[in-house]
């Protein structure tokens, strides 16, 4: 089975939760492979971030400011494509503040990139990770 | 193989050229206002139908063609919708042609007014012109999709 976390941002909130639930370390942030990759995020592909202990393939997705719009497209296209629950889950991840990490990710690299793509967003999702780790392991 | 046009609403330039793909419309005839109302979908979804792939019918290769209305969201949703298809081991299978580089500013004004906010009265006459004008490029970008989908089989 494949599992997508889908979030504003794939490679923000998805991507941590994504990681939580593979219970790989997330408390440092710049230790998350593509943890802020913006040209990774802007192509709109998703993520691939592992393998859990059953065998499912999980994923991070960002998909903009409509994640509901996002998720109902994603779960269409599984059933035009003949696919089921059983073979792709899309799980949703949301955070405060999700819709500004959307507006951040469009700031150009060259207005200081680091700033806007990555430490801003770590203040965000830092005081939030107790409440995603319990969501998570609720999912 | 699945065929997905789509665009911001999903009611006027990716529902023209689902038809025009299907032939619900000629594609040597430039469409009035009655042929293109006739067209399922054309000028009718609401706020509900953002993000709903929607089965417009076969081609005679048995491709089935659908819609999708996506927002602003660009190309960046076919690739959206070609990872998903890459996941599930299906990315010969799909084919997602993005139509708002065809869509014109009198079809943006029309299908705000008529789909947004609900002046049909207004809105429909503004974007049936715009859908007119912009009929030989759609033409152009189904005659496209149709020979990526041949190279594709």
């Amino acid at each position: 089975m494949n599992i997508l976390f889908l979030g504003t941002s794939g490679v923000h909130h998805a991507l941590i939760a994504a990681n939580i639930y593979l219970k790989k370390p997330v408390t440092d942030f710049n230790s998350i492979p593509d943890f802020a990759n913006i040209a990774l995020e802007s192509s709109g592909f998703p993520i691939y971030v592992g393998q859990d202990k059953e065998d499912n393939q999980v994923y991070s997705l960002g998909a903009g400011s409509d994640i509901d719009m996002a998720q109902k497209s994603i779960e269409d296209l599984r059933n035009v494509l003949g696919y089921s629950t059983h073979d792709l889950v899309v799980k949703p991840v949301s955070v405060k503040g999700e819709k500004l990490l959307t507006l951040l990710n469009h700031i150009p690299a060259s207005l200081g990139g680091r700033l806007w793509h990555r430490l801003i967003p770590a203040l965000i999702l830092k005081s939030q990770l107790k409440t995603m780790y319990r969501d998570i392991s609720v999912k | 193989m699945k065929i997905i046009y789509h665009c911001y609403g999903g009611s006027h330039s990716s529902v023209m050229a689902a038809a025009l793909h299907l032939g619900l419309l000629d594609k040597d005839r430039i469409p009035n206002e009655t042929d293109l109302m006739a067209i399922p979908y054309f000028d009718k979804t609401n706020n509900a139908d953002f993000g709903s792939i929607r089965f417009m019918g076969k081609d005679e290769y048995n491709n089935e063609v659908y819609v999708l209305g996506k927002k602003n969201m660009g190309d960046r949703y076919s690739n959206l919708l070609k990872g998903i298809a890459q996941i599930l081991g299906e990315e010969e299978q799909l084919l997602a042609v993005n139509c708002m580089n065809r869509v014109n500013m009198f079809m943006k004004l029309g299908g705000f007014s008529s789909r947004k906010i609900g002046l049909v009265s207004l809105g429909r006459p503004v974007v049936v012109q715009g859908s007119r004008k912009a009929f030989l490029e759609l033409v152009n970008l189904v005659e496209i999709t149709r020979l990526r989908a041949m190279q594709m089989v």
